[in-house]
């Protein structure tokens, strides 16, 4: 088929693997920081989730901003990259999921969060009066009572990655098969008025985010079945 | 006592939770079934939870046949203690199969002391196995979460009122099961309880507590009587005359009044306020005196409560025969339908003339109300003791001073204390009850009575 040409295939492709690294790198960094939010008691812990959820409130572009900031020449972002020889984090792959994961994270943390909250403290204290150790019951307990919140914050993790622009576009800009993803693609072609291949990405967007909701109210559907 | 001692399990927990005040010593056998009974909200729970090292008291100390828990320097957290507890709701994994949530806690290596097939066949899981928690009913949940803590090879278990959360139907069926995990384990329990019932049907040892502290410790045998007409009796209790002895007090406690100091031309009152208990005090108080051979008579009554504390009825004693002359049950919301009725007042006025008859030191009624006052029965006895010259010694609420001063009016009576006494009164036995425990000597003022007799 022609439309499905060498151009698109690297977008699809460029966008499923930046979301897939994004969302693993998510999944790591946002259990432990939801573990710590959802048993800290200081008063600073609501100052640290509100930071983490700044990208919910904050324009894209005031994000992109700050990161293509951090990312550029002059910033910690630049001396890293001088490490393999390179000048800048921005405008590259890399710099993107560094970008992606400090956007989706909000959609990761708080559903783990707030399934590590909901187990409460007494499945804990069970396991460690049957001589679990802390790692084991974070392991054998505390993770697998809350898979329907790691469920949710994939799923929304990989979702919101797939479909950022604003962000992508700052910190990004429009190379093809280094940061050329699906919604900047999308846009250029409708800037360059080729309505067909922005039609039919536009409409594989729909399908795909038609898929996730449906995804999520199963999973949540799944998840009070078993709690009932 | 703040030492390991093997074969004995020690503990003492001081400190504040919230606003809760614990301050709890206990020294028990490592043997049997040791039941921890008080009202809710007691501390009974807490202390369970010290123990258990799933709270974490600064000012605590801990240990078991010998091996120390918790003291000033250490603190083995929760998963390094060798204990088993039983929460009130059953709390399995509902991610794991009955299976799987029996195994949890089990040791890898064979060779195990209590085995999984024998807590199966014991508590008759054998069907649910491979059943998600999700699809067991509320006592099956607990007879599994009981395996569950058994398999852990625990050196001590603790049971935190385990069947408070189930049905009466239910708690009849897990029992049989309790029975034979005691019987047939020789584990030390604590078993957390506020029901009588169900620690009379297995413990050994009796703790009770009230208001974060340890009231009173030792075998079930000799402090279960004095709980027992609480205990026995249903909500509604009867009005029959019963044969039981008063038993052992639960307490005596020091109080500074002289008896050789009250008039005997006058009836003495102690006026009290309704929160201050001075009736349950003069009590026990006339009861261990009469028990001790000292020559007093009268009658006295006290609140029987339930197991959760709530006053189910009141009961009147003979202070010379030590039998309960009568018994009165409430009429809803707390007020009661008779308090010494008729018969009772009758029989309360029959106690007295006996104790005039055996010319006793001194006549005790230790509780005066409006009822006494309506009923005419009493008035004569007490005048006949102050002709005989025996003083009486009574206590009267705030609220029922007319009446009594109208009741008495041609007798004379004489107030030992005033309202505003009592503050320092209650100060000044709090101070001595403190320092006679500091000491574990007998107090030293001649006219209080050692406070507070703490057996282990």
């Amino acid at each position: 088929m022609e439309i499905w040409s060498a151009e698109i295939r690297q977008s699809v492709l460029l966008t499923i693997e930046l979301a897939a690294i994004s969302t693993a790198i998510l999944l790591v960094l946002a259990t432990p920081l939801a573990w710590w939010l959802a048993h800290a008691k200081g008063w600073w812990t609501e100052i640290i989730a509100s930071v983490i959820a700044l990208p919910l409130v904050l324009p894209p572009t005031v994000l992109g901003f700050y990161l293509l900031v951090l990312l550029g020449p002059d910033g910690p972002g630049g001396w890293i990259a001088r490490l393999w020889g390179e000048r800048t984090l921005a405008f590259t792959f890399e710099g993107l999921v560094i970008g992606s994961v400090v956007y989706s994270m909000p959609f990761v943390v708080q559903p783990i969060r707030n399934a590590f909250t909901a187990i409460g403290e007494r499945p804990l204290e069970v396991a460690a009066t049957l001589r679990a150790s802390p790692t084991r019951t974070f392991w054998t307990v505390a993770v697998p009572l809350a898979r329907p919140g790691f469920l949710t914050g994939a799923v929304l993790g990989f979702a919101h990655t797939v479909g950022e622009f604003g962000l992508v576009l700052m910190i990004g800009g429009n190379i093809p098969d280094r940061t050329k993803v699906l919604s900047v693609a999308i846009f250029d072609y409708v800037e360059t008025s080729r309505w067909r291949e922005a039609s039919m990405l536009a409409g594989l967007m729909v399908v795909f985010a038609f898929a996730v909701i449906l995804t999520m109210t199963l999973v949540d559907k799944r998840a009070a079945r078993a709690a009932a | 006592m703040r030492m390991a001692e093997p074969g004995r399990i020690n503990a003492a927990f001081r400190g504040r939770l919230g606003h809760f005040v614990l301050d709890a010593e206990l020294s028990l056998p490592a043997t049997g079934v040791t039941a921890i009974f008080g009202a809710s909200g007691c501390g009974k729970t807490t202390v369970a939870r010290c123990i258990a090292g799933l709270e974490h008291m600064t000012d605590g100390f801990c240990a078991v046949d010998g091996e120390v828990w918790q003291d000033h320097h250490s603190f083995r957290p929760v998963h390094r203690r060798p204990i088993g507890y039983v929460f009130q709701e059953a709390s399995l994994f509902q991610h794991l199969s009955v299976r799987r949530n029996l195994s949890f806690g089990a040791p890898k290596a064979a060779g195990a002391q209590i085995a999984f097939d024998e807590v199966v066949e014991l508590l008759g899981l054998a069907a649910l196995l491979d059943r998600s928690p999700y699809r067991l009913s509320g006592g099956e949940r607990q007879r599994v979460a009981i395996g569950r803590a058994l398999l852990s090879q625990p050196k001590l278990l603790l049971m935190d009122e385990p069947l408070a959360a189930l049905d009466h139907t239910t708690r009849n069926e897990i029992l049989p099961f309790l029975e034979r995990v005691h019987e047939r384990l020789s584990l030390p329990v604590f078993y957390i309880s506020h029901d009588m019932s169900e620690i009379e049907r297995f413990a050994d040892h009796l703790v009770l507590m009230e208001r974060g502290r340890v009231v009173e410790a030792g075998p079930l045998r000799s402090l279960g009587s004095a709980l027992r007409p609480a205990a026995d009796r249903d909500r509604y209790g009867d009005c029959s005359d019963r044969q039981n002895s008063v038993g052992k007090p639960l307490r005596m406690t020091a109080m500074p009044i002289d008896f050789h100091d009250i008039d005997p031309n006058r009836v003495a009152a102690i006026l009290y306020r309704p929160q201050d208990d001075v009736d349950g005090l003069l009590a026990a108080f006339a009861q261990d005196l009469a028990r001790f051979g000292e020559r007093i008579g009268g009658v006295v009554q006290r609140n029987i409560k339930d197991g959760s504390g709530c006053q189910v009825g009141m009961q009147a004693v003979d202070l010379m025969t030590g039998r309960e002359i009568s018994i009165c049950q409430p009429l809803g919301s707390g007020a009661m339908a008779c308090k010494l009725d008729a018969a009772g007042l009758a029989e309360a006025a029959v106690a007295v003339t006996r104790a005039i008859a055996a010319d006793v030191d001194l006549v005790v009624i230790n509780k005066f109300s409006k009822q006494e006052a309506a009923g005419e029965g009493l008035r004569d006895e007490l005048a006949d003791a102050i002709a005989s010259g025996i003083p009486v010694l009574t206590a009267v609420p705030e609220k029922c001073l007319d009446a009594w001063n109208d009741f008495t009016g041609g007798i004379g009576t004489s107030l030992l204390c005033e309202r505003g006494a009592i503050d320092g009164w209650w100060q000044d036995l709090s101070s001595r009850i403190k320092r006679a425990r500091a000491a574990r000597l007998p107090a030293d003022a001649p006219a209080a009575l050692l406070a507070d007799h703490h057996v282990g």
